[in-house]
């Protein structure tokens, strides 16, 4: 399928910006560009969602609660390049997969690189995950990250099973980064005029530094024997495309149930920005009741 | 919309968003011929610029009139709108 026309138009907008193919820029404009366009691409506030922030085992998260009664609980990683992304910049997804899935979600504000680099996102995604399943009691719980926070989120499944702790349920991927390295042929067809700017990426592996140890493998290495049911999403026009369809190819070959889906003409975040490329407001929806469907099979 | 602003010419309704863009960041408003980089408008600011334009004045700007030079300031601004309003 062509790229979507509203996409298109987004593309060509950021295209026009001063320095779009320039160095990258420093941490503090990073952050606040992505929360700009996450504020511009964001619809208004679900009102089905009620939210809650709090403090715990260290770190800032954003519980969000949707009006229906509900079993399950969604820990969600965002996304940004490790070291942008915040609990604003994710607000809206986080909403919307809670009024859609009536799970609770909570929202971690890891700790990002460059001032806490690897693996300090991922012990604090590992310790939420712990401390919620402990105090939250949960009948379902699901591990959730888009993009870079996906990377995360994979890595922090890898520390779980270190410590011996349990698994999620079942884990929900949207747009995920699983390599760090540019070896597939997504990467290089995409590389340039497609969201991600080669530049910034390489700055934000540079500040991630990710290094795996004995206690903490990354996904591409993964064993993936024993993981959890996975949702898998990918955008047509995305670097990272074919890395998620790699990775869900690994999954089913570990006989994980793994269901993916393309989203046809799409780019990445795409399903951050309804504002901007309507489409998301659908694609995010059925996210949110596949998660529910999910939360409602039985145990296997 | 309502009357007033109807009565507003395109260029006049390019301003008050440009300057208004500018005062939420405490900027002061640009010159007609001054680079809106410069004036202090971020790559983002330009992109919510467009949008902005498009809803004050209700159109959606044909993509081969989304160019950098388009934007450069309000007086290139302005000439573009010239031609799609």
């Amino acid at each position: 399928m062509t790229l979507d026309v509203a996409a298109a138009r987004l593309l060509k907008m950021l295209a026009t910006a001063p320095n779009a193919d320039g160095a990258a820029p420093a941490v503090r404009s990073r952050r606040e560009a992505l929360r700009g366009l996450s504020t511009l691409g964001a619809d208004p506030l679900d009102a089905r969602v009620t939210s809650q922030d709090m403090v715990q085992v260290g770190l800032s998260l954003r519980l969000y609660r949707s009006s229906e009664p509900k079993a399950g609980l969604i820990v969600f990683v965002h996304g940004g390049g490790w070291v942008a992304g915040d609990l604003e910049t994710h607000d809206g997804v986080c909403r919307t997969l809670a009024a859609e899935s009536g799970a609770a979600v909570i929202a971690v504000d890891y700790l990002r690189p460059p001032e806490h680099p690897f693996p300090a996102a991922v012990e604090g995604v590992t310790d939420v995950v712990d401390w919620a399943r402990r105090t939250l009691r949960p009948d379902h719980l699901g591990l959730a990250g888009d993009s870079a926070g996906a990377h995360v989120a994979l890595c922090a499944l890898s520390l779980l099973r270190s410590r011996g702790s349990p698994a999620p349920d079942m884990v929900l991927l949207l747009c995920p980064i699983v390599e760090i390295e540019p070896a597939r042929p997504s990467r290089t067809t995409f590389r340039q005029g497609y969201f991600i700017e080669p530049r910034q990426f390489d700055q934000d592996v540079a500040d991630y530094r990710p290094t795996p140890d004995a206690a903490l493998t990354l996904p591409s290495k993964a064993d993936l024997s024993g993981h959890p049911p996975t949702l898998l999403h990918v955008a047509e026009y995305d670097p990272f495309r074919d890395e998620g369809l790699a990775y869900a190819a690994r999954l089913e070959a570990a006989g994980v149930p793994v269901q993916t889906f393309v989203h046809s003409g799409m780019i990445h975040y795409f399903y951050a920005l309804p504002r901007l490329i309507p489409y998301a407001r659908t694609a995010l929806a059925e996210t949110g009741r596949q998660v529910r469907s999910a939360f409602a099979a039985p145990k296997s | 919309m309502d009357d007033g602003q109807q009565r507003m010419a395109p260029a006049e309704i390019a301003k008050g968003v440009i300057d208004q863009l500018l005062a939420d960041k405490g900027r002061p408003p640009a010159g007609l011929d001054q680079d809106l980089g410069e004036a202090g408008l971020s790559s983002l600011d330009i992109v919510n610029l467009m949008l902005a334009l498009e809803d004050a004045l209700d159109i959606a700007l044909p993509p081969d009139e989304l160019t950098a030079a388009n934007f450069r300031t309000a007086k290139s601004i302005e000439t573009m709108l010239a031609r799609v309003v």
